[in-house]
């Protein structure tokens, strides 16, 4: 019995826990981008290097959180991390484009979008200030 | 693995269909390629391997008498000429190489050719090459517009491996030297080089690779079926596949970053 309420008490930590590493991540932008929210099929074509350019016609320069990478692929780009490598080798290697560029440090990540209209990335939900703006909440 | 099976049952089925008494057949089938230049073609202990032999190892599925030397590359060349040599991998198509060898019409793969510096060398476009010496590994083929662009504007010197083009560029002989992009950067990391080394990102030039069969060799009656072949493993994808298992272990994205 003992056993049984272990397991279901692991249960719940579990699934707590993914619940809330898939809310807490969301895509921002400049607070001055007049970009106010982008479909996810945008976000991943922004993130396989398909295009540079917001909605609008704006420049977009997209930014990986190693944080939250694996998530935010998994959910956007329907990529595992492996298979995310293979994809830019192909395209790095026929001089289809680059990876967008890592930042190891989430805040670092944060205030250079804070200072770039062109910039998008996305960080933990808590983390969001008004030197961000929120465009999208990972579904 | 059913893509694989398919494959080699298409190809079979390519190759039986007209031409399977081919005097190629009778023969062993001598290949081979640039001895540095992974993951397309590179030598080691005395063996072939990589992308351009796995493809023409799948082409030849049929036949097991495949086999590949390691020659510098003008040797190559000069024994492909002569029908000592009857495929080459990795190899790019000009009116000169047209003589003496037959290209399969479709393309290996593509590859993207760029510009390495020292790191700060203002290098951002092909314009500010103008007043630098560059250099090149020998035999390199760029497309028409860049090589008009070079005989026109550049200094340019040629050597015989990238390990000398990167000692060169180290001592300030060189300013900067054209290179592929991804397996450059992957020889600097495999050697565990320690070069102040950057790239410009946007490619000078992208160049098809292919595979060409000596006009000298009988092999070269099967080209036609070779090539529809090579279009069915493109269309399969097994050309990218096999990619991905070559450089599985690269760390592209840690390379870029």
């Amino acid at each position: 019995m003992k056993t049984i309420y272990k397991l279901i008490l692991c249960l719940i930590f579990v699934g707590s826990y993914s619940v809330a590493s898939l809310a807490d991540i969301v895509v921002v932008v400049h607070p001055g981008n007049p970009v106010s929210a982008l479909e996810l099929s945008n976000i991943k074509r922004l993130f396989l290097g398909k295009t540079t350019k917001f909605s609008n016609g704006d420049t977009a320069v997209p930014f990986e959180n190693s944080a939250q990478k694996s998530i935010f692929h998994h959910q956007i780009t329907g990529k595992e991390v492996a298979q995310l490598k293979a994809y830019w080798a192909r395209r790095v290697f026929s001089g289809k484009g680059f990876p967008p560029k890592e930042m190891l440090d989430s805040g670092k990540l944060k205030s250079l979008i804070a200072n770039d209209l062109t910039s998008i990335g996305y960080i933990d939900s808590t983390a969001v200030d008004p030197t961000v703006k929120v465009i999208m909440i990972l579904p | 693995m059913k893509k694989l099976t398919k494959i080699f049952v298409l190809v079979v089925m390519v190759f039986s269909s007209s031409q399977v008494l081919s005097a190629c057949q009778d023969k062993d089938i001598i290949v081979s390629g640039k001895p540095g230049y992974p993951p397309v073609s590179w030598g080691r202990d005395g063996e072939l391997s990589g992308l351009g032999y796995t493809v023409v190892n799948g082409l030849f599925s049929h036949n097991s008498w495949v086999k590949t030397r390691v020659l510098p590359w003008k040797r190559v060349l000069v024994m492909a000429e002569q029908g000592m040599i009857d495929v080459v991998v990795g190899i790019r198509e000009t009116p000169e190489r047209s003589k003496h060898l037959a290209f399969i019409h479709t393309p290996l793969i593509e590859v993207s050719q760029n510009v390495f510096h020292m790191k700060g060398t203002v290098i951002n476009s092909k314009s500010d090459l103008k007043t630098k010496k560059g250099g090149f590994i020998s035999g390199t083929v760029f497309n028409a517009e860049f090589a008009k662009y070079a005989k026109n504007n550049l200094t340019l010197s040629s050597v015989d491996t990238l390990q000398q083009n990167l000692k060169k560029l180290e001592y300030g002989r060189i300013q900067y030297f054209i290179s592929p992009l991804l397996p450059t950067i992957h020889y600097i990391n495999e050697n565990h080089m320690d070069i102040n080394i950057a790239f410009m990102a946007e490619p000078l030039f992208t160049t098809i690779e292919k595979i060409a069969i000596s006009k000298a060799s009988p092999c070269v009656e099967l080209i036609d079926a070779m090539d529809k072949a090579l279009q069915l493993m493109h269309q399969q994808d097994f050309i990218y596949q096999q990619f991905d298992l070559l450089t599985v272990k690269w760390d592209v994205l840690k390379y870029l970053n």
